[in-house]
């Protein structure tokens, strides 16, 4: 950027260019013509290669019989086949959706309400906050150790109640085939609940002054104001918010790797864990690669319309 | 926007305290059971909450100290946990900032430049940012075993083909940083235009001075998620010396034989320099989210 040299900003101000960067000006407008391509290459590049890219190799090795190492020859789609009559494939997705539904919907509850409420002059609100957001910092793998030994039965809720002297509670969700998701749900809200109202706060916070005054000189009473006034303004938040959710809920792997381990069984796999283990444990890569297309077939299928609604509205308002 | 008017005003505002604290507790036990769990000798995972004797052993071997123990044994770190500590605060450092760099610049572009298929490409980043690498890490293997043999330091376990893998979580980034672009008043970049600055300059000194704290956010966001990245970091680094300390606090847990204290010092080690990240950019966390997030 040899234009730079002409100008001395001084604190955030400009100085006029002297007359004498005619020529340099021939080249500021080469430079306007073709800086959004410049700028956006590098990135555009990452990103097509890294998604596009990974993508587009994953659907090829899926319709391979890849099975230690990736190999090309073509089976078109019998791994497929293999991976839809798999009964732990079945259970995995089951999962997921019982997993992302409750992780999305409980999280963004929890982050508004504890936005509303610390919005409310709460004394030390900048401790307070720093301290909700706080888990999102810890790797999944801590969350998920730590959470085992609270969920343990021998070691953590169930044995303490039980030391208190009630000697019939019992809490097994860990090592209960039927529960052993939900755990999942609980560590997740844990680590994810602090950013959404983060997120929430920020929003709330910038929600304009006088819309509120006017409901209120309507004579709106206050859950009102909040349920009819203040949310519908959060929306672009929300949209946001659940992107974000629907984004870890898909990539939970390492939760359930330290939490559950996929077990009782496979009682409590994601699609994640099964893709891991099947390709690299047990050197199915072909099937692995397909149940990864399988799974990006299936968020496609929930996100594309919501996105488009979502930007649709937005467009038109 | 504090919305405490009106007369039931202080029931409110207590109520609201009593939810707060109860929460917090929730919040912090686990941190304290971490804590706890580190502090306590040998690694036995029950125990009450208090350690009832406070022992050092576990936080002496994360740090790489041997210790011995009452009855003259010596224990040996297990792990170079220092060194993985090392390795976390270098990639998450590097792929933070190259992150920043990128994502900074197509952003502005998105948001001030008029080019062929903006919006199409817009569309499509946030869409396939939703195709987490986790399922895509057969591809990134094969992607990275080729490209070693090419390029030894970007291949499988070297700490740059691990940065290049994370570089392909920058459109969320991307939109993030994009919506507080459109934030700002494109008059002020006009008037700075009509003074004779060319784009780039504009850009660098009335732009991004202005964009600092969604600047901040994107930074402590990217470093965060790169330290606590498992999967990716499990598939890519293979040889101890080359672990990042998410990936190696695994080692703590085998199934025979669970290292809680061990574990519990090294984990809390992990969130140090995340904590320290935290608290220089915190300020700007809530602010910047107000004016980031994803506008259309």
């Amino acid at each position: 950027m040899n234009t730079r040299a002409s100008v001395q900003p001084r604190a955030g101000h400009l100085f006029a260019p002297n007359s004498a960067s005619r020529v340099r000006r021939n080249g500021a407008y080469w430079l306007q013509a073709w800086l959004p391509k410049l700028v956006l290459a590098p990135s555009v590049a990452a990103a097509l290669f890294f998604v596009y890219g990974f993508m587009l190799w994953t659907f090829v090795l899926s319709l391979t019989n890849s099975r230690m190492l990736p190999s090309y020859e073509f089976v078109g789609f019998a791994q497929y086949a293999r991976l839809l009559s798999n009964d732990r494939w079945l259970v995995a997705s089951t999962n997921l959706v019982i997993f992302g539904a409750l992780f999305i919907a409980i999280c963004l509850a929890i982050g508004i309400v504890l936005a509303i409420l610390l919005d409310q002059r709460i004394r030390h609100e900048g401790a307070i906050r720093t301290i909700y957001l706080y888990p999102m910092a810890l790797s999944f793998i801590v969350t998920g150790v730590a959470w085992k030994w609270i969920l343990n039965p021998g070691l953590g809720i169930q044995q303490v109640v039980r030391d208190w002297g009630w000697e019939s509670f019992t809490f097994d969700w860990l090592v209960n085939p039927d529960m052993a998701v939900y755990t999942l749900v609980i560590a997740g809200v844990w680590q994810a609940s602090g950013f959404v109202m983060a997120l929430f706060l920020a929003g709330l916070r910038a929600v304009d002054d006088s819309i509120i005054k006017a409901a209120q000189l309507d004579g709106a009473s206050l859950p009102r104001i909040y349920w009819r006034v203040v949310l519908p303004c959060l929306r672009p938040v929300l949209f946001s918010a659940v992107m974000i959710l629907a984004h870890i809920a898909i990539k939970s792997f390492d939760l359930v790797v330290a939490l559950t381990g996929g077990g009782p069984g496979y009682a409590s796999d994601l699609p994640a864990t099964f893709m891991y283990d099947f390709s690299f444990s047990r050197s199915q890569i072909g099937m692995g690669a397909a149940s990864a297309m399988m799974m990006l077939a299936g968020v496609l299928a929930i996100i594309v319309p919501y996105l488009y609604s979502e930007l649709r509205s937005r467009d038109r308002g | 926007m504090a919305m405490v008017t009106g007369t039931s005003g202080r029931v409110r505002v207590i109520a609201a305290h009593i939810f707060m604290v109860a929460f917090l507790a929730l919040i912090l036990f686990p941190f304290l059971m971490i804590i706890s769990i580190s502090l306590r000798p040998g690694n036995f995972a029950s125990g009450s909450l208090i350690p009832t004797e406070i022992s050092f052993e576990h936080w002496a071997l994360a740090l790489g100290i041997p210790y011995e123990l009452p009855d003259g044994r010596v224990l040996q770190p297990p792990f170079p946990v220092l060194l993985w500590l090392w390795n976390s605060v270098k990639v998450a450092f590097w792929t933070a900032f190259l992150i920043l760099v990128l994502s900074t610049t197509s952003a502005y572009a998105f948001a001030r430049m008029h080019f062929f298929g903006k919006r199409t490409i817009l569309n499509s980043i946030l869409i396939l940012q939703m195709f987490p690498a986790v399922l895509a890490l057969v591809a990134i293997y094969a992607i990275f075993e080729t490209i070693g043999h090419y390029i030894p330091w970007l291949g499988i376990n070297s700490h740059g083909g691990l940065i290049l893998a994370y570089l392909g979580g920058i459109a969320l980034h991307v939109w993030t940083i994009k919506g507080y672009f459109d934030s700002i008043p494109k008059e002020i970049e006009d008037a700075a235009r009509v003074d004779g600055a060319t784009p780039f300059q504009t850009f660098r000194y009335v732009t991004l001075p202005m964009a600092v704290p969604i600047l901040a956010v994107v930074f402590v966001l990217a470093f965060v998620m790169a330290i606590i990245e498992y999967p990716v970091a499990s598939v890519l680094m293979q040889t101890t010396d080359q672990l990042t300390l998410a990936v190696g606090s695994r080692f703590y847990l085998q199934e025979q034989r669970y290292l809680w204290g061990n574990f519990a010092a090294a984990a809390i080690l992990s969130g140090l320099p995340i904590t320290i990240v935290f608290l220089i950019a915190q300020r700007w966390i809530v602010s910047g989210l107000t004016a980031g997030g994803v506008k259309g």
